[in-house]
């Protein structure tokens, strides 16, 4: 069985941890090959766990983007009230013309989060339990 | 169709159980079903939260003959007895001690099933018998792959009747485990290997 995301002639994928950032390596366990994903410090996971942690970063990544375009704007808009870095810009109109280019894209990535749908491990391959 | 469990009459006295989400139910009832002179060691991870202090295993215990606990880091692996994994701490056997560590999270979780099922195997070898219960995810099958390549014995709870089937389900699939039980039959099962008797299953359809 080939293993996923090995390069051609390396052992490591190019995968990290989502845990600590660490490199992962990716291992096969028992007869039916089960695949074991471990980081150099040993954080462990299956492939459905390691998706479920990813996910997880990719919404963490969406958030932290949303958070420094507003923090951004915030800084630009009080440094604005004060006449710019300087001090000697009424107005500065640099600002007003970027802040409202960062909220832009502030809303465009919460919109972009609401649009974003965590796949579902089970979805048509598991019949679930009759619910009776 | 029939199956053998334990033909070689080995005594099974090492119990790993793990189980997670769905998993307090089944486990309360398998602990109340085990009699109080079986001469087994028994410890439990339940995944649970790292920040909120529980009585987990008086909830556990509740009805078991079996005096069950928090396990105490350094403190003997003694038969008759459950060891819960306490929160935020792995749960690991030690050549007869127990241990607790703040070892990596697997599975995102600590504790984690997998830690305890594989430092089981590698002090009891053939005398584990490690079951996986209602969960979500897979933490729990590694240790499981485990046990079996030391020669144990691994069991599921019946994914038709667990409240969560993906843990069992992925045990079954992963591991190829001896059999899928119902939590009754888990414990008759358990009773029954720690005296090194054999266990003649009858299988069902998958």
């Amino acid at each position: 069985m080939t293993l996923p995301l090995r390069i051609p002639d390396g052992r490591q994928p190019a995968l990290v941890c989502p845990d600590c950032g660490g490199a992962i390596s990716v291992n096969t366990e028992g007869a039916a090959d089960y695949l074991v994903f471990t980081c150099q410090v040993g954080h462990a996971y299956s492939a459905a766990t390691l998706i479920a942690g990813k996910e997880e970063r990719v919404e963490q990544a969406l958030w932290s983007a949303i958070y420094l375009l507003e923090e951004l704007a915030r800084l630009l808009g009080s440094l604005a009230e004060r006449g710019g870095p300087d001090g000697r810009q009424p107005s500065w109109p640099a600002a007003r013309q970027r802040i409202e280019q960062l909220r832009t894209h502030a809303a465009a990535v919460r919109r972009v989060l609401d649009d974003e749908k965590p796949i579902d491990l089970c979805g048509g391959t598991v019949a679930e339990r009759d619910p009776s | 169709m029939s199956a053998v469990l334990n033909a070689e009459r080995i005594r099974r006295d090492v119990v790993v159980l793990g189980a997670s989400a769905g998993g307090v139910s089944p486990l309360r009832e398998l602990l109340a079903k085990l009699p109080a002179d079986i001469e087994a060691a028994i410890a439990v991870v339940l995944h649970r939260s790292p920040v909120v202090a529980s009585a987990l295993a008086a909830v556990l215990g509740w009805r078991s003959a079996l005096p069950t606990h928090d396990a105490v880091d350094g403190a003997a692996l003694t038969p008759g007895r459950v060891f819960i994994a306490p929160r935020d701490q792995h749960l690991i056997m030690d050549d007869g001690i127990l241990r607790l560590s703040r070892g990596p999270k697997e599975h995102h979780t600590r504790p984690a099933i997998d830690p305890l099922f594989r430092s089981a195997a590698r002090s009891y070898a053939r005398r584990v018998v490690g079951v996986l219960l209602s969960g979500t995810g897979d933490d729990g099958v590694s240790g499981l792959i485990a046990i079996t390549a030391a020669g144990g014995i691994t069991l599921v709870q019946d994914p038709a009747e667990a409240a969560y089937p993906q843990m069992p389900r992925s045990g079954i699939l992963n591991d190829r485990v001896q059999a899928a039980l119902g939590v009754g039959e888990i414990a008759d099962t358990l009773t029954a290997l720690s005296r090194g008797e054999s266990v003649t299953l009858v299988q069902r359809p998958a």
